[in-house]
């Protein structure tokens, strides 16, 4: 382990590490419990947990709790944590402190794909909108990399975020264009452009989960080979790693997590920039532990900021996304100055 | 002569300010214009207009053809491509030979100016920005349509144009109708509970299909019982969590898309889970109905919705026991039902 590593991990003793993690999926677990409780329906707690665990398929409330309230508050949980975890891979891969799915243009990308193909086919087989996500996921990631390698210092984190936020603003630019041009677009997927989780169905869900799921074990497999290259280029190819393979597979993972996040819920920012940083103060430089602490510390974080979002103009609700900006940009500023400073 | 100068001087005065005074009391329109009161304050009209040019289609054009007025040019719906305007709500109406003037959101004032009109008619939600660049080329009035019952404004565009005693006659026929639907349902008609609702384009909200406008409007003449939520002005999409306080002996889903079949919005809403718990889903009385034929400022549009109204509420097999209203006093004059909101 590096000196580094030592000094900055929040949890000293390494044994601590699998209990910080069935903290956190206690912790994960409430503030799903607590978002079920929320909604315009008054509905009491004994209901809700009949219609977890006594389902009455007659009955309103239950139907309510099921149908309504479960599937947005499940999706929360996992789009948060599959952006926390592409963002760590992206910290970890390049090295860059400002990574995230956001930045570095995936995100944009990969709405801009799912509004487009909205565009074009009107009311497309929710099947296509979890394709269309993976695919601009993927084809802004190649497009940033390649704009961001161009010179002769190649990819560095400078020059690399400089490349995302420029094809973030580009690529917004049609997405934007497209909701404003079309108004059917823009009634049917209104809130895309800061990511939602409102009205997010099962059948949505199940569509766009697979992939996050797969993205997700694919990461933890990863894990170890992260690390190594998270070290340095060279102190990873000294080590006998074939670079090229981790970071064409990671790049891989991270569409399938990003593509997928944004395919059900929509641009949510932040998290895949924040949640890495809090969880790497706590446990360190070691990936096969800042995954999984990363999957659930991003749940946590969009299953509240919903929480939020849904109670601070009461009955009207914020779309996540802008609460996750709220909540994460001094955040994100105050951890900018902290590591300045360092 | 200073001292008879003087006195002179302010005696007229005196006069002058009077007479400025009287004169300001009455503003006295000239020969052959008449004042009328509007949305936008009083305005000098001119008594017989013959070049009328309206702001809007569906709630300026269409109430003057259904009056036997002509307007020599209207605003409608701009259909960019091919610079050309549509009318629309006006079917059955011979429109050949209407100039169209641009989109109602934003009229095209140059066009409005070469058909030298010595009449402007708009409604409240025309810019008032652009009322006084239209009122220096003709006198412009706009009509109150929305926030009150429709026939009163129709009453309005009568006085307008000089057609009070055709829109005398379409009000009676109306009335008519009114009285005898209530009159063939007898004692039904204290008994009915009548939910009027549409989906919205967002997953997970609906409308109160029926406030204000021609079907409000029917609505409240007819003075159904209709679900407690549905009584008072809507200000908020409700949340699909609180569609059973929507339950009802009869609902009306209005499809607003002109598409009755194959509108997906609709077809999603009624076929959920969440809807069939429905006691009136259950019991099979629930309709679909085209509400696209009953939007516009017109009593023919409000004689479609009757029509509707008719052929469902006359059916002999229908149960009005669905839902329990609440007793009615024997004193018809006080009214213990639910306050509606006009």
């Amino acid at each position: 382990m590096t000196q580094q590593g030592s000094r900055t991990r929040f949890i000293g003793a390494r044994a601590l590490l699998p209990l910080g993690l069935i903290i956190g999926v206690g912790v994960l677990v409430l503030s799903l419990a607590w978002s079920i409780t929320l909604g315009a329906a008054e509905i009491d707690l004994s209901t809700i947990w009949g219609a977890v665990f006594a389902f009455d398929d007659s009955s309103f409330h239950h139907l309510v709790i099921r149908t309504v309230r479960l599937p947005r508050v499940l999706a929360g949980a996992l789009v948060g944590g599959s952006l926390a975890v592409a963002g760590a891979i992206m910290q970890g891969l390049t090295r860059n402190p400002l990574a995230s799915p956001a930045i570095l243009g995936v995100n944009a990308g990969a709405a801009f794909a799912v509004v487009l193909v909205v565009f074009v086919l009107g009311s497309p087989p929710l099947s296509i909108y979890a394709v269309a996500g993976l695919i601009g996921a993927g084809v802004a990631a190649v497009l940033v990399y390649a704009l961001g390698s161009m010179g002769r210092s190649g990819a560095t984190p400078l020059k690399l975020t400089l490349a995302g936020a420029v094809f973030t603003a580009f690529i917004g630019a049609f997405t934007t264009a497209l909701l404003i041009g079309d108004q059917e677009t823009l009634d049917q997927i209104r809130f895309w452009t800061v990511g939602s989780l409102a009205g997010r169905e099962w059948s949505l869900l199940q569509q766009t989960a697979p992939y996050m799921l797969v993205g997700m074990i694919g990461a933890l497999l990863l894990a170890r080979q992260i690390t190594t290259i998270s070290l340095g280029e060279d102190i990873a190819t000294g080590l006998g790693q074939n670079t090229l393979i981790v970071k064409v597979l990671s790049a891989m993972v991270v569409v399938l997590l990003a593509g997928g996040a944004v395919a059900l819920a929509g641009p949510i920012g932040f998290v895949g920039l924040v949640a890495p940083h809090i969880v790497r103060f706590i446990v360190g430089q070691d990936y096969r532990w800042i995954l999984p602490y990363c999957a659930l510390l991003g749940g946590i974080m969009v299953v509240v900021g919903d929480v939020a979002a849904r109670i601070v103009i009461r009955p009207q609700e914020l779309p996540v996304g802008i609460m996750m900006a709220l909540i994460g940009a001094p955040f994100f500023i105050y951890l900018a100055r902290w590591k300045v400073e360092r | 002569m200073l001292k008879r100068n003087l006195i002179i001087s302010i005696i007229s005065i005196l006069v002058i300010s009077i007479g400025l005074a009287a004169a300001q009391d009455e503003a006295q329109c000239d020969e052959g214009f008449r004042l009328f009161e509007h949305a936008a304050g009083e305005t000098c009209i001119p008594e017989n207009p013959e070049r009328i040019v309206t702001l809007t289609d569906q709630n300026g054009l269409l109430p003057l053809l259904e009056l036997g007025v002509r307007p020599v040019g209207s605003a409608g719906r701009l259909i960019e491509e091919d610079n050309t305007t549509v009318f629309r709500r006006v079917e059955g109406y011979d429109t050949e030979g209407i100039v169209g003037v641009g989109d109602f959101l934003a009229p095209n004032i140059e066009a409005i100016l070469e058909l030298e009109p010595d009449l402007i008619v708009g409604y409240e939600f025309n810019d008032s920005e652009i009322y006084d660049e239209l009122s220096a080329i003709a006198p412009t009035v706009y009509i109150q349509i929305f926030n009150r019952p429709l026939d009163e404004a129709l009453m309005d565009f009568a006085e307008l144009v000089g057609e009070t005693e055709t829109a005398e006659e379409l009000a009676e026929a109306y009335d008519e109708r009114v009285e005898a639907l209530l009159g063939e349902l007898g004692d039904d008609a204290d008994n009915i509970t009548v939910s009027v609702i549409t989906p919205a384009g967002n997953a997970g909200e609906f409308w109160n299909a029926a406030d204000g406008q021609a079907l409000g409007t029917v609505m409240d003449d007819l003075d159904f019982n209709r679900p407690e939520p549905e009584t008072v002005e809507q200000e908020a999409p409700y949340s699909i969590e609180t569609l059973n306080l929507h339950e009802a002996d009869v609902m009306l889903i209005v499809d607003f898309s002109g598409d009755l079949i194959n509108d997906p919005i609709v077809q999603e809403f009624i076929e959920s889970s969440l809807f069939g718990t429905l006691d009136v889903a259950q019991a099979e009385q629930v309709y679909v109905i085209d509400g696209s034929q009953s939007v516009g400022a017109a009593w023919g549009k409000m004689n479609v919705f009757l029509d509707a109204l008719e052929e469902i509420l006359l059916d002999p097999d229908l149960n009005i026991d669905i839902v329990e209203e609440p007793e009615v006093e024997a004193n018809p004059e006080i009214d213990t039902t639910e306050e509606a909101d006009s």
